[in-house]
């Protein structure tokens, strides 16, 4: 695949995972289709998704729990050490169905973004209570940092390369995708949303009404000292 | 006349003072630590058997009453020590984070 800067597209996915050993060898194997390299970066799980996750073509281990954003900007650092070109993030749930990976990367590449949003929000597969946080948390990025995501909790994305430096991240937990959406209307990047399917596998994981009150509770402090 | 509240204190400190005997000899810490929280809970007993050798501070400090002035410089000392603790909690995240992070790309 080449881009319309005529340079060879690399692409490479980074998976965090947490005590995923039912999901990440499928997220893996699905992944390793759409993409030249699979970081996965296991985020000090107690069960065996690091036997798992062997499909990788790198494992990374976090010797203790760090958190979601923490174990992407690991991820993330690792994949600018190879020569790739774009970043794809996905959540090792198998949530985010890597079939989606090209709409992601082709709208990347085609409308010349800096980063693209995959959007759960047009189907209706999410649980009532991420939903109602969702969209509390959309309306209030709408409101604190003028964004127009309609889904500022999305884990898939693709970036550049040298968008990277733009939108770094300071969060170690879930509150990373807002503060990449605050990143990327402080330096007015060009971005996209691209629907995607999303499949729910457990209710317990993920993002709970604490982690969101946590996430607006950042979102206030980026707003005034961001 | 010793009042109850001085007795719950007084128990306090020497649980208080227990503890930081059991710790030690744990090896939770050095011998300086233990000197240093030993003279503390010494410090607090005196406060709490003795607190009317205190009084003469009342005046200059514009308080009106012993009970005042602990409670105003125990509140001090407890901002204090909180804000010592987050600067030392804070280090130890930042170093958690790099030793982390260093081991998970040193250990492909």
């Amino acid at each position: 695949m080449c881009s319309n800067r005529m340079k060879p597209l690399k692409t490479c996915a980074v998976i965090p995972a947490f005590n995923e050993e039912k999901n990440i060898a499928n997220v893996v194997n699905e992944t390793k289709k759409h993409v030249d390299t699979v970081i996965v970066v296991d985020d000090g799980s107690t069960d065996k998704t690091p036997k798992e996750a062997t499909k990788a073509d790198i494992f990374l281990k976090h010797i203790v729990n760090m958190g979601k954003g923490f174990a992407l900007q690991t991820g993330v650092e690792r994949a600018l050490m190879e020569d790739v070109n774009v970043i794809v993030c996905l959540d090792g749930d198998n949530q985010h169905n890597p079939g989606d990976i090209p709409k992601l990367v082709g709208a990347l590449i085609e409308q010349d973004m800096d980063i693209v949003f995959g959007s759960r929000s047009l189907n209706g597969d999410m649980p009532w209570v991420l939903r109602f946080g969702n969209w509390w948390l959309c309306k209030s990025a709408q409101m604190l940092f003028g964004s127009s995501i309609s889904d500022s909790q999305t884990g898939f994305k693709a970036f550049r390369k040298e968008t990277y430096d733009k939108i770094r991240w300071k969060s170690k937990s879930y509150s990373m995708d807002s503060e990449i959406i605050m990143r990327v209307g402080k330096n007015n990047l060009r971005h996209v949303q691209v629907p995607i399917k999303t499949h729910y596998h457990c209710g317990h994981k993920g993002t709970t009404i604490i982690d969101g009150l946590r996430i607006f509770r950042d979102m206030l402090f980026w707003r005034m000292w961001g | 006349m010793i009042l109850g509240i001085q007795i719950v204190g007084f128990v306090f400190s020497l649980f208080m003072s227990y503890l930081t005997f059991l710790y030690y000899r744990r090896g939770d810490y050095r011998f300086r630590d233990f000197g240093v929280w030993m003279v503390i809970w010494t410090i607090f007993t005196y406060v709490v058997l003795a607190p009317n050798s205190f009084g003469e501070l009342l005046k200059p400090l514009k308080v009106s009453r012993l009970m005042d002035l602990f409670t105003i410089i125990s509140f001090i000392a407890v901002l204090g020590i909180v804000f010592y603790l987050y600067l030392i909690t804070r280090r130890n995240e930042d170093k958690i984070n790099r030793i982390v992070r260093e081991i998970a790309l040193n250990r492909e």
